[in-house]
């Protein structure tokens, strides 16, 4: 430790509750670095960091009927700020209920692949999909542009940023809903193809702006970086801001545990997807993952290679070009970030455990076999003390923001 | 890192076959984690029939998530592109050499660490 810790200049490492290994004060300093991340530009979407865009977009996210007529949800009815931009039920529930536990919309602009099996490859492709999800807003996406039009200062915003809006809208004939899936399909069918191209387009521009906001939703320093600013600034009252259990928990996180092994980085999270072998769940089929995630993303109109997409170039989309899905990615599932894991109960991508304590135990443990596919051959039974089950999610909660 | 890595390089090529080594160029003189890249192999001994190029972790059971393309710049050097090696730890790189009908695969391991 001394030598790494000299080196870096931590001359406050004695301050510390536990005694770390070079090893396990590398993995530490690289959770936390000194500049905080922030999204890479996504080429994909030139509104991305357009403030009006923003400004628009948070609107639209909170716009209860954003889907249309007969619709009353909004983006945060599932993605509430006051319960971690989730929801904190175990499966989504909105005109119905799914079988997956909603992910929080927290530094997904992070993400390469959005969903819990990666469907889509960009914020603004995923928005689509509720919108038009019998099972969560049920609305369509000629039903958005009506909202858009019939509120005075969405459309003001909307026509400043992006121009007219789809004469259809406006129509004698026009339709409330219209959208190509097996609800409003026979309508869509009934659009002639430049208007539907209309409709596309106008959509994709107000699911840029839902993304432009989402993007700005990061999580803030916690305890857990005061704490290595400490170190690095030597200043003692920072380093106390990670209780001595925590501190205990941060080192079996990138130590014994070897959690760190798919949650690294600032994020504490890879990005990437991971069969971590839980066992089936009440009667509820078991989530192929990955290679279905690829299959639909490479289908999706709305894909970074489409002609929606404002850089269609592989450079744009080079993740889009060489995945593969293979026996080793069935049943495989996004790893999710940790930042500010304690305000996202329940977990997992069915909401199965209630606690990080149930979520750990599990790691710990391991029991039973994978409802599909195989385990993470690296995940190993810990079987970790109580204490260190208690210090492991002490280091958790002390991810939370402040 | 970067003079491990070459080390590491060296090493696993000689360890594993009889022909001069192919000469690995990462862009930046080391692979990067959980990052599509790409680099460069040079053919020391001359041209071949083809290139292929995987990546393996032995001890996760599994390879990479994405699939390279090889693509020909001259008649010894080829570029990789869309490599990813997307978790830390122990990676072995194999590069494999057809010529005259006959293939030789030479592997090139790699440790990646969490914090690099």
């Amino acid at each position: 430790m001394a030598i790494v810790s000299l080196a870096l200049g931590l001359v406050s490492m004695m301050q510390l509750s536990v005694d770390l290994t070079d090893d396990e004060l590398r993995a530490m300093l690289s959770l936390s670095p000194p500049e905080s991340p922030t999204p890479r530009a996504k080429p994909t979407n030139k509104f991305a960091d357009n403030p009006k865009a923003i400004e628009l977009g948070e609107k639209l996210f909170f716009r209860e009927g954003l889907a249309g007529e007969g619709t009353t949800q909004s983006c945060a009815s599932c993605h509430n700020p006051d319960l971690g931009w989730a929801d904190g039920i175990q499966f989504a529930k909105g005109d119905g209920v799914g079988t997956l536990n909603t992910p929080t919309v927290r530094n997904s602009a992070f993400s390469n692949f959005v969903f819990w099996d990666g469907r889509a490859d960009s914020l603004w492709a995923q928005a689509a999909h509720p919108i038009e999800s019998p099972i969560e807003m049920h609305g369509s996406r000629l039903g958005v542009l009506h909202t858009i039009n019939d509120d005075v200062e969405l459309k003001k915003l909307w026509v400043e940023l992006f121009g007219e809006l789809p004469k259809y809208l406006t129509s004698d004939i026009g339709a409330l809903h219209a959208a190509p899936n097996e609800e409003f399909g026979e309508i869509w069918q009934g659009i002639k193809a430049s208007e539907q191209l209309a409709i596309n387009t106008a959509f994709v521009k107000t699911l840029k702006a839902i993304a432009a906001f989402e993007r700005t939703v990061i999580s803030k320093h916690s305890n857990f970086d005061l704490f290595v600013n400490g170190l690095r600034k030597n200043d003692i009252e920072l380093i106390e801001k990670l209780s001595p259990q925590a501190q205990r928990g941060m080192q079996l996180f990138v130590g014994k545990a070897n959690c760190i092994n798919c949650h690294f980085g600032p994020l504490l999270s890879d990005g990437q997807f991971h069969n971590i072998g839980l066992e089936p769940y009440q009667d509820i089929l078991p989530v192929v993952g990955r290679p279905d995630g690829i299959e639909k993303v490479r289908l999706d109109l709305f894909n970074g290679r489409n002609r929606f997409s404002d850089d269609t170039s592989w450079k744009a989309n080079g993740q889009m070009l060489y995945m593969i899905s293979n026996e080793h990615t069935v049943g495989a599932l996004k790893t999710p970030s940790l930042r500010d894991v304690a305000l996202t109960a329940p977990y997992m991508h069915d909401g199965r455990f209630a606690t990080l304590e149930a979520v750990v135990q599990f790691y710990s443990l391991l029991p039973g076999f994978p409802g599909i596919g195989h385990r993470e051959e690296t995940l190993n039974r810990l079987l970790l003390s109580d204490d260190e089950l208690a210090e492991l999610v002490a280091f958790l909660k002390s991810l939370s923001s402040l | 890192m970067r003079i491990k890595t070459l080390l590491l390089i060296v090493f696993g090529a000689l360890a594993s076959c009889q022909s001069p080594l192919p000469l690995l160029h990462f862009p930046s003189g080391q692979a990067p984690l959980n990052e599509i890249f790409s680099f460069e192999v040079e053919l020391v001994d001359g041209p071949a029939e083809s290139v292929s190029v995987d990546a393996d972790m032995p001890a996760h059971g599994h390879g990479m998530i994405t699939a390279p393309v090889v693509i020909k710049i001259d008649e010894t050097h080829y570029r990789v592109d869309g490599m990813m090696l997307h978790m830390p730890g122990y990676w072995e790189i194999y590069v494999e050499v057809s010529r005259n009908g006959q293939s030789e695969r030479f592997m090139v391991p790699l440790t990646l660490e969490a914090w690099q």
